[in-house]
Protein backbone atom coordinates (compact mmCIF):
# COMPACT_ATOMS: atom_id res chain seq x y z
CA UNK A 1 0.00 0.00 0.00
CA UNK A 2 1.69 3.35 -0.94
CA UNK A 3 1.84 5.85 2.11
CA UNK A 4 2.06 9.88 2.04
CA UNK A 5 5.95 10.68 2.59
CA UNK A 6 4.94 12.64 5.76
CA UNK A 7 3.03 9.44 7.10
CA UNK A 8 6.08 7.46 6.46
CA UNK A 9 7.93 9.71 8.48
CA UNK A 10 7.15 9.69 12.24
CA UNK A 11 9.49 12.50 12.75
CA UNK A 12 8.28 14.74 10.17
CA UNK A 13 4.97 13.66 11.66
CA UNK A 14 5.38 14.81 14.83
CA UNK A 15 6.97 18.10 14.04
CA UNK A 16 4.17 19.61 11.89
CA UNK A 17 1.65 18.33 14.75
CA UNK A 18 3.99 20.68 17.61
CA UNK A 19 4.58 23.58 15.61
CA UNK A 20 1.54 23.76 13.13
CA UNK A 21 -1.03 22.25 15.49
CA UNK A 22 -0.86 25.30 18.18
CA UNK A 23 -1.03 28.13 15.20
CA UNK A 24 -4.18 26.68 14.55
CA UNK A 25 -5.87 26.89 17.67
CA UNK A 26 -4.75 30.24 18.70
CA UNK A 27 -7.22 32.79 17.89
CA UNK A 28 -6.19 35.39 15.19
CA UNK A 29 -4.75 39.02 16.35
CA UNK A 30 -3.92 37.18 20.32
CA UNK A 31 -0.28 38.68 19.87
CA UNK A 32 -0.87 42.34 18.65
CA UNK A 33 -3.13 42.23 21.69
CA UNK A 34 -0.79 41.16 24.33
CA UNK A 35 1.43 43.49 22.75
CA UNK A 36 -1.00 46.17 22.91
CA UNK A 37 -2.10 46.16 26.40
CA UNK A 38 1.47 46.38 28.14
CA UNK A 39 1.74 49.74 26.08
CA UNK A 40 -1.62 50.67 27.45
CA UNK A 41 -0.97 50.20 30.68
CA UNK A 42 1.47 52.32 30.92
CA UNK A 43 0.80 54.84 33.51
CA UNK A 44 0.81 58.75 31.95
CA UNK A 45 3.46 60.74 33.91
CA UNK A 46 2.58 64.26 32.55
CA UNK A 47 6.06 64.98 31.42
CA UNK A 48 6.91 66.48 28.49
CA UNK A 49 9.58 65.38 25.96
CA UNK A 50 11.89 68.21 24.57
CA UNK A 51 15.25 68.77 23.29
CA UNK A 52 17.61 71.57 24.74
CA UNK A 53 20.65 72.39 23.48
CA UNK A 54 23.97 73.01 25.83
CA UNK A 55 24.22 76.79 26.66
CA UNK A 56 28.13 76.08 26.11
CA UNK A 57 28.79 73.98 23.50
CA UNK A 58 25.30 73.66 21.23
CA UNK A 59 25.19 70.17 21.79
CA UNK A 60 21.52 68.60 22.24
CA UNK A 61 20.24 66.66 24.91
CA UNK A 62 16.73 65.67 25.79
CA UNK A 63 15.06 66.61 28.57
CA UNK A 64 11.56 65.57 30.76
CA UNK A 65 9.89 68.22 31.79
CA UNK A 66 6.99 68.88 33.77
CA UNK A 67 5.15 71.80 32.17
CA UNK A 68 3.00 72.43 35.37
CA UNK A 69 5.84 72.78 36.96
CA UNK A 70 8.66 74.34 34.99
CA UNK A 71 12.17 74.35 36.27
CA UNK A 72 13.42 77.86 35.11
CA UNK A 73 16.61 77.68 35.88
CA UNK A 74 18.13 75.06 34.00
CA UNK A 75 16.34 76.54 31.40
CA UNK A 76 17.87 79.75 31.42
CA UNK A 77 21.84 79.09 31.63
CA UNK A 78 24.59 81.63 30.51
CA UNK A 79 24.84 80.89 27.04
CA UNK A 80 28.77 82.75 27.22
CA UNK A 81 30.31 81.13 24.60
CA UNK A 82 34.05 80.43 25.52
CA UNK A 83 36.96 78.63 24.34
CA UNK A 84 37.68 75.50 26.20
CA UNK A 85 40.03 76.43 29.06
CA UNK A 86 43.64 74.67 28.50
CA UNK A 87 44.83 74.35 32.55
CA UNK A 88 48.40 75.08 31.24
CA UNK A 89 48.11 78.31 31.84
CA UNK A 90 47.82 78.06 35.91
CA UNK A 91 51.69 77.08 35.46
CA UNK A 92 53.60 79.25 36.73
CA UNK A 93 55.03 81.57 33.91
CA UNK A 94 52.21 81.19 31.44
CA UNK A 95 49.92 83.62 30.76
CA UNK A 96 46.21 83.62 29.50
CA UNK A 97 47.86 84.88 26.32
CA UNK A 98 50.21 82.08 25.62
CA UNK A 99 47.00 79.78 25.46
CA UNK A 100 44.34 82.23 24.04
CA UNK A 101 42.27 82.47 27.10
CA UNK A 102 38.76 84.03 25.68
CA UNK A 103 37.06 83.43 29.56
CA UNK A 104 35.76 85.60 31.88
CA UNK A 105 38.18 87.54 34.83
CA UNK A 106 38.52 89.62 37.65
CA UNK A 107 40.66 92.61 38.06
CA UNK A 108 42.52 95.06 40.01
CA UNK A 109 40.71 97.48 38.24
CA UNK A 110 38.06 97.53 40.21
CA UNK A 111 40.12 99.38 43.13
CA UNK A 112 41.13 101.99 41.11
CA UNK A 113 37.79 102.67 39.62
CA UNK A 114 36.80 103.19 43.38
CA UNK A 115 39.95 105.29 43.97
CA UNK A 116 38.92 107.33 41.31
CA UNK A 117 35.58 107.71 41.57
CA UNK A 118 36.31 108.76 46.05
CA UNK A 119 38.36 110.93 44.70
CA UNK A 120 36.16 112.92 41.98
CA UNK A 121 32.68 112.68 43.55
CA UNK A 122 33.97 112.62 46.92
CA UNK A 123 31.45 112.50 49.46
CA UNK A 124 28.27 112.73 46.78
CA UNK A 125 29.32 109.40 46.01
CA UNK A 126 28.32 107.77 48.89
CA UNK A 127 25.05 108.33 48.62
CA UNK A 128 24.37 107.11 45.11
CA UNK A 129 27.45 104.29 45.65
CA UNK A 130 24.85 101.53 45.88
CA UNK A 131 23.01 102.09 42.49
CA UNK A 132 25.88 103.36 40.36
CA UNK A 133 28.51 101.43 41.57
CA UNK A 134 27.67 98.05 40.62
CA UNK A 135 27.55 99.32 36.84
CA UNK A 136 30.67 100.93 37.34
CA UNK A 137 32.10 97.83 38.32
CA UNK A 138 30.99 95.58 35.58
CA UNK A 139 32.24 98.38 32.93
CA UNK A 140 35.66 97.69 35.14
CA UNK A 141 35.64 94.13 34.91
CA UNK A 142 34.57 93.72 31.11
CA UNK A 143 36.46 97.07 29.72
CA UNK A 144 38.83 97.86 32.28
CA UNK A 145 41.81 97.66 29.79
CA UNK A 146 40.78 101.21 28.48
CA UNK A 147 42.63 102.27 31.39
CA UNK A 148 45.87 100.87 30.12
CA UNK A 149 47.46 103.82 28.39
CA UNK A 150 48.16 102.78 24.27
CA UNK A 151 51.58 103.04 24.27
CA UNK A 152 51.54 100.66 27.29
CA UNK A 153 49.45 98.31 25.43
CA UNK A 154 51.22 98.50 22.59
CA UNK A 155 54.43 97.79 24.15
CA UNK A 156 53.04 94.89 26.46
CA UNK A 157 51.35 93.20 23.17
CA UNK A 158 54.61 92.78 21.28
CA UNK A 159 56.17 91.35 24.89
CA UNK A 160 53.50 89.25 24.91
CA UNK A 161 54.16 87.38 21.29
CA UNK A 162 57.70 87.29 22.37
CA UNK A 163 56.81 85.11 25.33
CA UNK A 164 53.86 83.38 24.12
CA UNK A 165 56.63 81.59 21.08
CA UNK A 166 59.02 81.44 23.92
CA UNK A 167 56.37 79.01 25.80
CA UNK A 168 55.07 77.47 22.45
CA UNK A 169 58.70 75.71 22.32
CA UNK A 170 59.34 75.15 25.61
CA UNK A 171 55.79 73.61 27.03
CA UNK A 172 56.95 70.95 27.60
CA UNK A 173 59.32 72.30 30.45
CA UNK A 174 57.63 74.32 32.35
CA UNK A 175 58.52 73.86 35.98
CA UNK A 176 55.80 71.34 37.63
CA UNK A 177 54.51 73.61 40.23
CA UNK A 178 50.69 73.06 39.14
CA UNK A 179 48.60 70.39 41.30
CA UNK A 180 45.45 68.87 40.49
CA UNK A 181 43.71 66.55 42.54
CA UNK A 182 40.51 64.22 42.51
CA UNK A 183 39.26 61.66 44.38
CA UNK A 184 35.89 59.93 45.49
CA UNK A 185 34.66 57.72 48.41
CA UNK A 186 31.56 56.14 48.26
CA UNK A 187 29.16 56.58 51.42
CA UNK A 188 27.51 53.65 52.43
CA UNK A 189 24.09 54.29 53.59
CA UNK A 190 20.31 52.88 53.15
CA UNK A 191 17.86 55.30 51.25
CA UNK A 192 15.81 55.94 48.38
CA UNK A 193 15.28 58.88 46.05
CA UNK A 194 11.97 60.26 47.66
CA UNK A 195 13.41 60.36 50.90
CA UNK A 196 16.34 62.38 50.05
CA UNK A 197 14.59 64.86 47.08
CA UNK A 198 10.77 64.72 47.88
CA UNK A 199 10.24 64.40 51.19
CA UNK A 200 13.03 66.38 52.99
CA UNK A 201 12.32 70.20 53.28
CA UNK A 202 14.35 71.89 50.15
CA UNK A 203 17.20 73.67 51.94
CA UNK A 204 18.49 77.48 50.39
CA UNK A 205 21.98 76.75 48.48
CA UNK A 206 24.58 76.95 51.22
CA UNK A 207 27.56 79.68 51.61
CA UNK A 208 30.35 79.48 52.93
CA UNK A 209 31.90 82.48 54.62
CA UNK A 210 35.32 83.15 56.37
CA UNK B 1 20.13 121.59 62.57
CA UNK B 2 23.38 120.23 64.06
CA UNK B 3 22.33 117.11 64.80
CA UNK B 4 20.75 116.08 61.30
CA UNK B 5 24.00 117.31 59.93
CA UNK B 6 25.60 114.49 62.25
CA UNK B 7 22.91 112.16 61.02
CA UNK B 8 23.42 112.55 57.54
CA UNK B 9 27.13 112.34 58.23
CA UNK B 10 26.90 108.86 59.67
CA UNK B 11 24.61 108.15 56.85
CA UNK B 12 27.12 109.25 54.29
CA UNK B 13 30.18 106.97 56.05
CA UNK B 14 27.84 103.96 55.96
CA UNK B 15 27.04 104.76 52.52
CA UNK B 16 30.17 104.68 51.42
CA UNK B 17 31.53 101.53 53.32
CA UNK B 18 28.76 99.72 51.81
CA UNK B 19 29.85 101.20 48.31
CA UNK B 20 33.65 100.00 49.07
CA UNK B 21 32.27 96.67 49.72
CA UNK B 22 30.21 96.24 46.32
CA UNK B 23 32.99 97.25 43.98
CA UNK B 24 36.25 96.50 46.04
CA UNK B 25 37.08 92.76 45.56
CA UNK B 26 36.80 89.64 43.21
CA UNK B 27 34.08 88.25 41.46
CA UNK B 28 34.79 84.76 40.11
CA UNK B 29 32.68 83.71 37.42
CA UNK B 30 34.35 80.25 35.84
CA UNK B 31 34.31 79.60 32.05
CA UNK B 32 31.98 76.88 32.78
CA UNK B 33 33.05 74.55 30.44
CA UNK B 34 34.82 71.40 30.19
CA UNK B 35 38.55 71.90 28.64
CA UNK B 36 39.39 69.03 25.87
CA UNK B 37 41.29 66.63 28.97
CA UNK B 38 37.90 65.32 29.81
CA UNK B 39 36.29 63.83 26.77
CA UNK B 40 40.00 62.21 25.73
CA UNK B 41 40.68 60.75 29.84
CA UNK B 42 36.79 59.97 30.53
CA UNK B 43 35.70 57.50 27.99
CA UNK B 44 32.17 57.44 26.66
CA UNK B 45 30.27 54.37 28.25
CA UNK B 46 26.99 52.77 26.52
CA UNK B 47 23.57 53.70 28.75
CA UNK B 48 20.74 55.66 28.87
CA UNK B 49 21.00 57.36 32.19
CA UNK B 50 18.84 60.37 33.31
CA UNK B 51 20.30 63.41 35.25
CA UNK B 52 18.34 65.25 37.78
CA UNK B 53 19.71 68.64 39.42
CA UNK B 54 18.69 69.59 42.52
CA UNK B 55 16.67 73.01 43.12
CA UNK B 56 19.44 75.96 44.01
CA UNK B 57 21.95 74.48 42.66
CA UNK B 58 22.76 77.29 39.95
CA UNK B 59 22.65 79.55 42.52
CA UNK B 60 25.45 77.70 44.93
CA UNK B 61 28.23 80.48 45.80
CA UNK B 62 31.20 80.73 48.24
CA UNK B 63 32.25 84.44 49.28
CA UNK B 64 35.46 82.10 51.24
CA UNK B 65 38.26 84.23 50.85
CA UNK B 66 40.82 81.83 52.34
CA UNK B 67 42.14 84.41 54.59
CA UNK B 68 40.66 86.81 57.15
CA UNK B 69 42.86 90.29 55.55
CA UNK B 70 42.02 89.31 51.80
CA UNK B 71 39.97 90.74 49.43
CA UNK B 72 36.44 90.29 49.40
CA UNK B 73 35.95 87.28 46.97
CA UNK B 74 32.62 85.89 45.84
CA UNK B 75 32.83 82.38 43.86
CA UNK B 76 29.53 81.84 41.83
CA UNK B 77 30.05 78.12 41.73
CA UNK B 78 26.60 76.94 40.89
CA UNK B 79 26.21 79.20 37.57
CA UNK B 80 29.67 76.98 36.31
CA UNK B 81 28.95 73.97 37.81
CA UNK B 82 25.26 73.15 36.60
CA UNK B 83 26.31 73.39 33.20
CA UNK B 84 29.72 71.46 33.35
CA UNK B 85 27.62 68.86 34.99
CA UNK B 86 25.05 68.18 31.81
CA UNK B 87 28.29 68.68 29.89
CA UNK B 88 30.18 66.11 31.35
CA UNK B 89 27.13 63.16 31.42
CA UNK B 90 26.75 64.52 27.58
CA UNK B 91 30.42 63.52 27.38
CA UNK B 92 30.95 60.14 29.54
CA UNK B 93 27.44 58.40 28.60
CA UNK B 94 25.85 57.68 24.92
CA UNK B 95 22.35 59.12 26.47
CA UNK B 96 21.70 61.16 28.72
CA UNK B 97 18.02 62.83 29.85
CA UNK B 98 17.66 65.66 32.22
CA UNK B 99 15.42 64.89 34.17
CA UNK B 100 13.66 68.55 35.29
CA UNK B 101 10.42 66.82 36.32
CA UNK B 102 10.32 64.91 39.85
CA UNK B 103 10.95 60.85 38.52
CA UNK B 104 8.97 58.25 39.16
CA UNK B 105 9.64 54.40 38.66
CA UNK B 106 6.96 54.44 36.04
CA UNK B 107 8.63 57.13 33.89
CA UNK B 108 12.04 55.61 34.49
CA UNK B 109 10.73 52.32 32.91
CA UNK B 110 8.47 54.52 30.33
CA UNK B 111 11.88 56.03 28.93
CA UNK B 112 13.47 52.87 29.35
CA UNK B 113 16.67 54.77 32.05
CA UNK B 114 18.48 52.24 33.73
CA UNK B 115 19.93 54.91 36.45
CA UNK B 116 19.27 58.64 37.77
CA UNK B 117 22.22 60.48 39.16
CA UNK B 118 21.41 63.38 41.45
CA UNK B 119 24.72 65.60 42.07
CA UNK B 120 24.87 68.25 44.52
CA UNK B 121 27.41 70.77 46.22
CA UNK B 122 28.20 70.31 49.38
CA UNK B 123 31.33 72.39 50.20
CA UNK B 124 33.53 74.71 49.05
CA UNK B 125 37.05 75.98 50.22
CA UNK B 126 39.72 78.34 49.41
CA UNK B 127 42.85 77.96 50.28
CA UNK B 128 44.94 80.99 49.87
CA UNK B 129 48.02 81.58 50.77
CA UNK B 130 51.03 84.08 49.78
CA UNK B 131 52.08 82.59 46.73
CA UNK B 132 49.59 80.22 45.61
CA UNK B 133 46.10 79.33 45.92
CA UNK B 134 44.29 76.37 46.26
CA UNK B 135 40.44 75.68 45.77
CA UNK B 136 38.81 72.98 46.86
CA UNK B 137 35.06 71.46 45.59
CA UNK B 138 32.87 69.06 47.35
CA UNK B 139 29.77 67.17 45.97
CA UNK B 140 28.01 64.12 46.59
CA UNK B 141 25.94 62.58 44.22
CA UNK B 142 23.65 59.46 44.29
CA UNK B 143 22.73 56.72 42.00
CA UNK B 144 19.20 55.10 41.48
CA UNK B 145 17.94 52.45 39.87
CA UNK B 146 15.33 52.39 37.49
CA UNK B 147 13.03 51.56 40.65
CA UNK B 148 14.60 54.85 42.14
CA UNK B 149 16.31 52.50 44.92
CA UNK B 150 20.29 53.42 46.28
CA UNK B 151 22.73 52.20 44.05
CA UNK B 152 25.68 54.25 44.78
CA UNK B 153 26.30 57.38 47.26
CA UNK B 154 29.44 58.96 46.91
CA UNK B 155 31.28 62.17 47.69
CA UNK B 156 34.11 63.71 45.14
CA UNK B 157 36.42 66.46 45.58
CA UNK B 158 37.86 68.17 43.10
CA UNK B 159 40.99 70.78 43.77
CA UNK B 160 43.43 73.30 41.67
CA UNK B 161 46.27 74.59 42.90
CA UNK B 162 48.34 76.89 41.27
CA UNK B 163 50.44 80.02 42.16
CA UNK B 164 49.75 83.39 41.17
CA UNK B 165 46.57 83.34 40.11
CA UNK B 166 45.25 86.77 41.28
CA UNK B 167 48.32 87.92 39.49
CA UNK B 168 46.93 86.49 36.17
CA UNK B 169 44.20 87.15 33.94
CA UNK B 170 42.16 84.49 33.93
CA UNK B 171 43.90 82.93 36.94
CA UNK B 172 41.32 82.31 39.38
CA UNK B 173 38.59 81.79 36.58
CA UNK B 174 40.19 78.86 35.48
CA UNK B 175 41.45 77.37 38.80
CA UNK B 176 37.57 77.25 39.86
CA UNK B 177 36.86 76.07 36.59
CA UNK B 178 39.72 72.93 37.29
CA UNK B 179 38.58 72.38 40.79
CA UNK B 180 34.73 71.77 39.40
CA UNK B 181 36.09 69.38 36.23
CA UNK B 182 37.95 67.24 38.92
CA UNK B 183 35.03 66.90 40.99
CA UNK B 184 33.04 65.83 37.74
CA UNK B 185 35.36 63.70 36.61
CA UNK B 186 35.37 61.40 39.37
CA UNK B 187 31.75 61.56 39.32
CA UNK B 188 30.82 60.31 35.81
CA UNK B 189 34.21 57.50 36.50
CA UNK B 190 31.91 56.62 39.61
CA UNK B 191 28.01 56.63 38.15
CA UNK B 192 30.30 54.57 34.74
CA UNK B 193 31.79 51.73 37.50
CA UNK B 194 28.18 51.63 39.31
CA UNK B 195 26.70 50.25 35.63
CA UNK B 196 29.30 47.67 34.10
Amino acid sequence: MKQEPWIKNPVWAAFLLLVLGPWFLVPRGFANEVLNSQEIKMPNSGAVVMVRKNSKTGTPYVVITDPQNPRQDLAALDTHKYRRPDYRMLQKGVSAQDVNYNGPYSSKKKIYILAATLATAGATAAIVGPALFPAAAATGAAGGSVMVPAAAAAVGGSALTVAAKKYQDHFQNLPDDYNRESESKIIETETDFYQMYVAKVDKRPLQGDR
Amino acid sequence: MRKSFLLGSWFLLLGSLLGCTAIYGWNIHAPGILSSEFARDVPQAQHRVALYVPAGQKEYLSKDKGTRLSDPQIYYIGEAYVPMLIESFQSGFSELILMEAVPTPAMMQQYGIEALVVSEIKDFKNRKALSAQGLDLYTETTVFNSNLKLMRRFETRGTSEAPGTFAKKGGLEVNLNAAIEGALRETVSQVQDVLK
